[in-house]
């Protein structure tokens, strides 16, 4: 039974039925799966957060989508965890965009919210220093940096999530397909019109 | 035409550089909270994760199997619990017994009735006329 084919679009019920039991031993599962989540974590993170484009909510959707994972496929062979943790992500990505579009919405019509959300205390460790090389050389290539996470949080999701899914985490394109849901013709498609709008808005910082 | 590989485009490779470049310099509160994040995801695995794959897998097959059992169990002991019809209709002519001698005129009426439906007592009435004659007067008198 395939796994993606039976995955819903919203992260809503992510337990698929007569999941396969491994016969290793649950330590083992465990510790795969904590040395999984490892590799991931940073890259889903980062992924989240030029989908949101907000600290928070990126690592919520990053908890979120560890969370289930581990509840409804942990005993899933562990080639298949790299695709279903991203189709997860996304999921979640797109619950978490859907739930702020909502209260804003609702903010809009309450006078005292926005000032109420500007009040919030800053967290001293959010003020630690960043281990960044620091150097002004990298002033250029920060720049770049963002001007990329601009236009990747610009382009459609489809096409982020192909671009980001091939570039930044590696999977290849049957890979991918499984995690977006689609078929691979969908992802190189989706991957070639990412990478043309990308490069003809980002020509300026990669000349 | 649409097939462009992220190893070969140039594009691609920067585009890659850049953000692993990134994750290196995330945030120390960043990093903690991924970590803990991890480690609450892990901690789910609970006792019936530790029941291991195969049992875990085996007790949930047999969870329909104990609920049918269960239900048939509880049947069982309902219906043993519930009176025969043959006991009931006996404890029922016992409470009417016992209301015929308390009431002198149900008795009479059911003397009666046992009359009119042939279960007469003939040796009643021969020690009866019996008992007339040799007191020369009348039963009970």
């Amino acid at each position: 039974m395939d796994a993606f084919a039976t995955l819903p679009a919203a992260t809503a019920g992510f337990l698929l039925p007569g999941a396969t039991a491994l016969p290793e031993s649950t330590s083992t599962d465990t510790r795969a799966l904590d040395q999984f989540l490892a590799s991931v974590e940073r890259k889903a993170f980062r992924i989240a957060q030029i989908a949101l484009r907000h600290e928070d909510d990126a690592l919520d959707a990053v908890q979120d989508a560890m969370l289930r994972l581990v509840r409804s496929y942990a005993r899933r062979p562990q080639e298949e965890w790299p695709p279903l943790f991203y189709r997860i992500l996304e999921n979640c990505i797109r619950d978490l965009q859907r739930r702020r579009a909502v209260r804003a919405r609702v903010m809009a019509w309450i006078p005292w919210s926005a000032q109420e959300e500007g009040a919030a205390a800053p967290d001293p460790l959010e003020q630690l220093p960043d281990p960044a090389p620091g150097p002004v050389a990298l002033v250029q290539t920060d720049e770049t940096l963002r001007a990329l996470e601009a236009q990747l949080a610009a382009l459609p999701a489809r096409q982020r999530q192909a671009f980001l899914l091939r570039i930044f985490e590696g999977l290849d394109v049957a890979a991918t397909a499984r995690a977006m849901g689609c078929s691979a013709g969908s992802v190189k498609t989706h991957y070639f019109r990412a990478v043309q709008t990308l490069r003809s808005a980002l020509g300026e910082f990669w000349s | 035409m649409t097939d462009i590989d992220p190893e070969k485009d140039e594009f691609a490779r920067r585009a890659r550089a850049l953000l692993e470049g990134s994750i290196e310099h995330l945030s120390a509160r960043t990093r903690s909270r991924l970590t803990r994040a991890r480690h609450a995801a892990l901690e789910q695995r609970g006792p019936l994760a530790r029941l291991g794959g195969a049992g875990y897998a085996a007790w949930r097959n047999w969870l329909p199997a104990g609920a049918v059992a269960g239900a048939l169990l509880a049947v069982l002991l309902l219906a043993g619990r519930m009176p025969a019809p043959e006991l009931q209709q006996s404890s029922v002519a016992g409470g009417e017994d016992l209301e015929l001698l308390a009431d002198r005129d149900a008795l009479a009426m059911a003397q009666d009735q046992a009359v009119q439906d042939g279960e007469v007592d003939y040796e009643f009435y021969d020690w009866a006329v019996n008992t007339e004659q040799d007191t020369g007067g009348g039963l009970g008198s």
